[in-house]
């Protein structure tokens, strides 16, 4: 596994987790171990999207917009490991 | 992979029914250039670009058209709130009030659902990109022809916005284009597919030139 791909990895696994006790959450929403659970997992997730950013480039265009328009550069998601 | 936001890309905030209005702007939801079919062709197309602008505009065209959808639907939801039966016979609602009552439902101003016979994704670059440059100016003259029918300013305001961004997408679907042609052997790039023959790419995929 490529170091991107290690990367990408944490961070689709940290943004599913939070998807899915998000829709969890929508119908219990005063279950508070799963708000808890869901609130570690975004601190988490910042955490990982933040290092994957800053060796891959933006994940989306709120993150976008450095020292160079990189968000226009592939790999792109749809082409998978080269 | 996509994410909601819960907001509107462009507000919609219309204070008076008008069930004639919501049934002739559907067609900017689900008739054949309205942003369903647009969504949905751009973000189908995109694998068959080979350089980084083209995948870069479609995907962020498609992503907007999605927004798009959801103004328009908004805007039905809103013109078809608190309805009379006086209100939905004499506004010529009624046979569509039979099938979806006050439902959002993909369809054209003139009853037809959504469909994706009315998109296409050739596999093609150029043959694609021509299409969706149609495609914005189909869709600015059905907005033109909207503003020409309809008089509330509540319901004007979205329409313009969407108006506009058709001829900004026009432009960049252009560079788009011109960025596919000058990476291609200009003698034959109108005689191949550049997705699929090798024989008209001047230069190597990804290469953004």
């Amino acid at each position: 596994m490529t170091e991107r791909e290690h990367a990408a990895h944490k961070v689709q696994k940290l943004s599913f987790s939070m998807l899915d006790a998000a829709m969890f959450l929508n119908s219990h929403p005063s279950d508070s171990a799963a708000l808890n659970f869901f609130r570690k997992t975004r601190q988490e997730y910042q955490k990982a999207a933040a290092s994957y950013e800053q060796h891959f480039g933006p994940l989306s265009l709120m993150s976008a917009g450095g020292s160079s328009w990189d968000w226009v550069c592939g790999p792109w998601p749809w082409e998978g490991v080269k | 992979m996509w994410e909601y936001r819960k907001i509107l890309e462009y507000p919609v905030n219309i204070k008076n029914p008008d069930p004639t209005a919501a049934k002739l702007i559907m067609s900017q939801l689900g008739g054949p250039d309205g942003e369903l079919g647009a969504s949905m062709r751009y973000l189908n197309q995109r694998f068959a670009q080979p350089y980084d602008i083209g995948k870069a505009t479609l995907t962020s065209i498609g992503t907007e058209e999605l927004a798009h959808q959801e103004i328009i639907a908004s805007m039905i939801h809103q013109l078809t709130r608190n309805l009379t039966p006086e209100q939905i016979r004499s506004g010529g609602f009624d046979a569509y009030f039979v099938d979806h009552t006050t439902g959002v439902y993909p369809q054209s101003a003139g009853g037809t659902p959504f469909s994706a016979e009315m998109i296409q994704s050739t596999g093609d670059p150029i043959a694609d990109l021509f299409e969706d440059l149609a495609a914005e100016q189909k869709a600015r003259l059905s907005y033109d022809n909207l503003l020409r029918l309809i008089d509330d300013p509540d319901v004007r305001d979205p329409l313009k916005f969407l108006r506009e961004r058709e001829i900004v997408h026009f432009q960049r679907f252009g560079e788009a284009l011109e960025n596919v042609q000058e990476n291609l052997d200009a003698k034959n790039y109108y005689a191949y597919n550049p997705a699929f023959d090798t024989r008209c790419t001047k230069f190597k995929k990804n290469n953004r030139g």
